[in-house]
């Protein structure tokens, strides 16, 4: 069966209400959705929060997806919205100079250090660079979803690199 | 940057607690046993299955005045009495319940289109507030 297809189907018998294939579509994306919450949140608990308001709202608005974009897309969107709900108030954006980098002194850098390393960014900085550098969002999207302008957008990316440079400089030099 | 980029590309997910779907269901079904007591309610028309389903402390809000639980069978025997009401749209949001439904050739009004918005308590509804097409009801109600 085409992958395309069996996703099609999915998203029918969920429409439908079956709770096996609800239970599938949420496995298919849970892990991908949860690491993106957790690392707009920074903590686990609002994460979970997160994603569980995200697919109840995926459930309920199912029958309403037009197939614009790929279901993960559309799954994605409203789990970043979710979870920078979460935040409960304002991203804060620090300045670069008042961030010291770390002096991390690994030899050979482990997956769990980048994650690490993503999740000890500031806020502003961790957000960004999530939203941008992994989720591929557009810096107007960002702008729009965070109600900033796409130069701060831009700056706070830099910055957030170059943070992440510093602190990772031992293996990325 | 060239290898953190690449590092990036690959970073692994993380797995989601086993905790969160046990939510998600609970909502979903929550949410579902919700949506079968409407559907129940607004499609048996009958007046003694749809009154034990209200609570005692329910209200029903038109434009034209709040009716407790004793005159809503009053008010609303004449009205819907073998007649068919189609939902049209339903709408669930937590506690809160929005219903479109059509009201086909009552005693008062042509064909209309009523929304009623209902706050929910585990399932049951607690409040009822309806908007109709008051102008036209007015009209009949006074002619």
């Amino acid at each position: 069966m085409q992958p395309e297809r069996d996703e099609h189907e999915l998203v029918v018998r969920c429409i439908r209400g079956e709770r096996t294939a609800q239970k599938a579509l949420y496995d298919r994306y849970k892990n991908a959705m949860y690491t993106r919450a957790l690392r707009i949140t920074g903590t686990e608990a609002a994460a979970s929060d997160a994603l569980q308001d995200a697919f109840v709202e995926v459930f309920r608005d199912l029958e309403g997806f037009q197939g614009t974009s790929t279901l993960g897309a559309w799954i994605k969107t409203i789990v970043v919205r979710k979870a920078l709900r979460q935040l409960s108030r304002p991203i804060s954006f620090e300045p670069l100079d008042t961030v010291e980098a770390d002096s991390a002194e690994s030899d050979a850098l482990a997956m769990e250090d980048l994650h690490r390393a993503i999740l000890s960014l500031p806020e502003g900085y961790r957000t960004i660079f999530q939203l941008v550098e992994i989720d591929g969002f557009k810096h107007r999207e960002v702008a729009e979803m965070l109600n900033i302008s796409e130069a701060t957008s831009k700056s706070q990316l830099s910055r957030s690199k170059s943070l992440l440079r510093k602190r990772l400089k031992p293996v990325y030099g | 940057m060239a290898d953190l980029n690449k590092h990036i590309r690959a970073l692994q997910d993380l797995p989601a607690p086993d905790s969160i779907w046990d939510a998600i269901e609970s909502t979903l079904t929550d949410r579902e046993r919700s949506l079968a007591l409407i559907r129940t309610f607004y499609a048996s028309l009958e007046e003694e299955p749809a009154l034990h389903q209200l609570s005692e402390d329910f209200q029903y809000q038109t434009p034209l005045g709040t009716y407790d639980l004793k005159a809503f069978g009053h008010y609303h025997a004449p009205l819907f009495r073998g007649k068919e009401l189609r939902i049209e749209q339903i709408l669930l949001d937590g506690h809160q319940a929005v219903v479109r439904y059509s009201i086909p050739g009552t005693a008062l009004t042509d064909t209309n289109l009523a929304t009623d918005w209902l706050t929910l308590n585990h399932g049951k509804i607690q409040h009822i507030r309806s908007y109709f097409d008051a102008a036209a009801l007015s009209n009949k109600m006074i002619g």
